[in-house]
């Protein structure tokens, strides 16, 4: 069921098995597949159904470090400066789903493994670990059932110890509309619009969360006492969360090793070259990975390319006619307008003759046309890229987000030895010549010229080792009893891929084991 | 005319002293002896026009790939010699194929470079080099 705490009373006292906070994937995953056990479950989130702009303000914080996330260099409609780190998560029930690309890849099992030309890599669980779940998860995702490394239907012939093939499943999902019913109809579930999770406080020697305070923008209270608590706020606000939890433990819950923050990565992805005198129709649809092979040969990260035409204009009627028609043949049809598409070739014979002629010669290094190589990276786990605590606060008095993102020497490697691979293969198979940008010249000193995918991970990483990580293999927080991280804040490396498909499958394993352990405590 | 090929030979006999071995030396300096004879056409393997118009005209004409001879020249002054000691007893088309097959042997087993940008095999900036100097 559901209720909007404005509607409320103020000092509202609320009791529960679980408190879920954070409707988005993790979130709505964990209190959909507890729907129907015998436990009670509250689910507080922090906005309503549709976006309203005083609750996504919350997410406005500081930026240091690449410029993606630099607050005032993106420019949004009408010429207003937004800072970014606003709109790379979205705040309202269903969380970023409510626009995310749809993307959906399981990690593999060299994302699990210790790698040690990585330092801080390697899962405290397995892929086998995972496996039961992601079936489950695609089907949460809305995604179809897929062979993760078929290749296309025409791939290229790439040399197997340097590159391969791993193709993604497309999700339709928008978790807040997608379970809303579901939810709606669970009766041990209590979804709590416009509830925004102001502290998680501490018994007085912090080994367990006795309650949550949470409150609305106009100024209610209230407060939650529950069994287990799981935070699923996402991966940055997870850990402005647990800093903000710091009335008993100064420097906030679980932070006892100065841990809760650090490790933040995403995907970084940008433009790593122009192709010229590429053959598009060979290298679109085509996604690229690394092979595991030369990762651990060159050591490297992760790596993945894509090929986007980046024909600047309108493409001349002739031409797209031509186009229609060569692929009509190559997949040995007739088209439909063949007598048309004739017709237009004809009375366009300058633009068509002229195209044949540049494409056949390779006279046209045109700098308007030209293919885009576009990387995305696994980031290197680094200390040093973090989020913290900033200066300013927000409207409910909250500290706001600092975050430095940073990128290390093994990133560099990767972005050189990646591009050079890509640009060796493409031209050893006669698919065009790369050029790189200055920032990737393999002298350059230039930083890399990349943003980020939205893919917030790192912050409370997972490791057996409580001096290595802020959550046990079971997503808890070292130390403290009842406190469970949902979310890919949990990652300790985050492949190169998409991070939605594995935390999904991750918040499964986790209310299973929530059930089951709150099952055996009686 | 001989003024011009003495040079040609000087520039020659300088990159390929960085060539082992001795016979392998003394095979191509004779080349190079009878191109200063006046044959100069028909001894020198490579030009700029060894390069498919194609690629020339991506990589900015004979003056484009003039000018990546010189960085990769200025980066590694034995380039040239290197390439010659592979093309040695080589003429005419069989030098473009042999060019061509070790390109393809370069970008397979990545031994590329990045000249302003470009991604070549390092068999490509090696005749540039040659270009360059020539
Ligand atoms: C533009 C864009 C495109 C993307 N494309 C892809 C893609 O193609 N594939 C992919 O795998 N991933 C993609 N992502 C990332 C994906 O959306 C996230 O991985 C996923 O939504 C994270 O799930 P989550 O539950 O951890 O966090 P979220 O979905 O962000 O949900 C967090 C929830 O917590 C709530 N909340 C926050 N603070 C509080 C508080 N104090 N109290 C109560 N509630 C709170 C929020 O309102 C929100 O509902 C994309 C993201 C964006 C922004």
């Amino acid at each position: 069921m559901f209720a909007d705490f404005r509607e409320l009373e103020d000092g509202l006292s609320l009791k529960a098995d679980v408190c879920v906070i954070g409707a988005g994937a993790a979130g709505i995953t964990i209190a959909t597949t507890l729907a129907g056990t015998p436990l009670s479950v509250c689910l507080l989130e922090s906005g309503g159904f549709v976006y309203e702009t005083a609750t996504q303000e919350l997410y406005g914080g500081q930026t240091e470090g690449q410029p993606w996330y630099d607050a005032g260099t993106r420019e949004s409609g009408g010429g207003q400066i937004v800072p970014e780190l606003i709109f790379s998560r979205v705040r309202f029930f269903g969380g970023s789903t409510n626009h995310w690309g749809h993307g959906c890849v399981p990690l593999d099992d060299t994302d699990f493994a210790v790698r040690p030309w990585v330092p801080f890599s390697g899962w405290p669980i397995e892929e086998t670990d995972l496996e039961p779940h992601y079936a489950r998860a695609l089907a949460l995702c809305r995604a179809p059932a897929a062979d993760f490394g078929r290749p296309p239907s025409d791939p290229l012939p790439v040399d197997p110890t340097k590159l391969r093939y791993h193709t993604g499943a497309l999700g339709t999902a928008n978790f807040g509309t997608a379970y809303r019913t579901e939810l709606r109809r669970a009766d041990n579930v209590k979804v709590l619009l416009h509830a925004n999770l102001l502290e998680l406080q501490a018994n007085p020697d912090a080994s367990a969360v006795e309650k949550a305070t949470f409150g609305t923008l106009e100024g209610k209270r209230g407060t939650i006492y529950a069994r287990s608590f799981v935070l699923c706020c996402g991966g940055i606000e997870n850990a402005r969360l647990l800093l903000l939890s710091n009335s008993v433990v100064g420097q906030g819950l679980g932070n006892t090793r100065d841990l809760v923050g650090r490790f933040f990565m995403d995907h970084p992805r940008g433009e790593c070259g122009r192709i010229y005198r590429g053959h598009l129709e060979r290298l679109a649809h085509q996604a690229l990975y690394f092979a595991p092979q030369i990762e651990r040969q060159e050591k490297t990260l992760q790596a993945f390319a894509r090929f986007v035409d980046r024909e600047v204009g309108p493409i001349p009627e002739g031409i797209a006619a031509v186009r229609k028609l060569e692929a009509a043949f190559a997949a040995r049809t007739r088209p439909p307008d063949f007598a048309e598409l004739i017709e237009r070739v004809v009375l366009d014979a300058g633009d068509v003759i002229r195209g044949i002629y540049r494409r056949e010669t390779g006279s046209d290094p045109d700098p308007n046309n030209y293919i885009e190589f576009e990387g995305q990276f696994e980031q290197a786990p680094n200390p040093e890229s973090r989020v913290m605590l900033g200066n300013e606060v927000d409207r409910l008095g909250q500290r706001r987000t600092m975050l430095d993102w940073r990128f290390t020497e093994l990133d560099h490697h990767t972005y050189r030895c990646f591009a050079l691979t890509i640009g060796a293969e493409i031209a050893r198979l006669g698919l065009g010549r790369l050029k790189l940008p200055p920032w990737l010249d393999p002298n350059s000193t230039e930083p890399a010229q990349l943003g980020g995918c939205a893919h917030h991970m790192g912050t409370t990483r997972m490791s057996d080792d409580p001096s290595c990580g802020v959550v046990n293999r079971n997503c808890r927080v070292h130390g403290i009893a009842n406190l469970f991280i949902g979310g890919s804040s949990c990652f300790p490396t985050g492949g190169c891929g998409f991070p939605t498909l594995t935390l999904v499958a991750l918040a499964l394993r986790l209310a299973r084991y929530l059930e089951q352990d709150l099952a055996r405590a009686g | 005319m001989t003024e011009i090929c003495n040079e040609v030979v000087s520039e020659k006999s300088r990159l390929m002293t960085a060539v082992q071995p001795a016979n392998l030396r003394r095979r191509t300096l004779l080349a190079f002896t009878v191109a200063a004879a006046g044959f100069a056409a028909a001894t020198v393997p490579l030009s700029a026009e060894s390069v498919p118009a194609a690629l020339r005209r991506l990589f900015g004409g004979n003056a484009g790939l003039r000018e990546f001879g010189r960085i990769f020249h200025a980066r590694q002054a034995d380039a040239a010699a290197r390439l010659l000691a592979r093309l040695d007893g080589l003429e005419g088309s069989a030098v473009r194929s042999r060019v061509d097959a070790l390109r393809k042997e370069d970008f397979a087993a990545g031994r590329v470079v990045v000249i302003n940008g470009w991604v070549l095999a390092r068999t490509e900036a090696e005749a540039c080099a040659f270009i360059a100097v020539a």
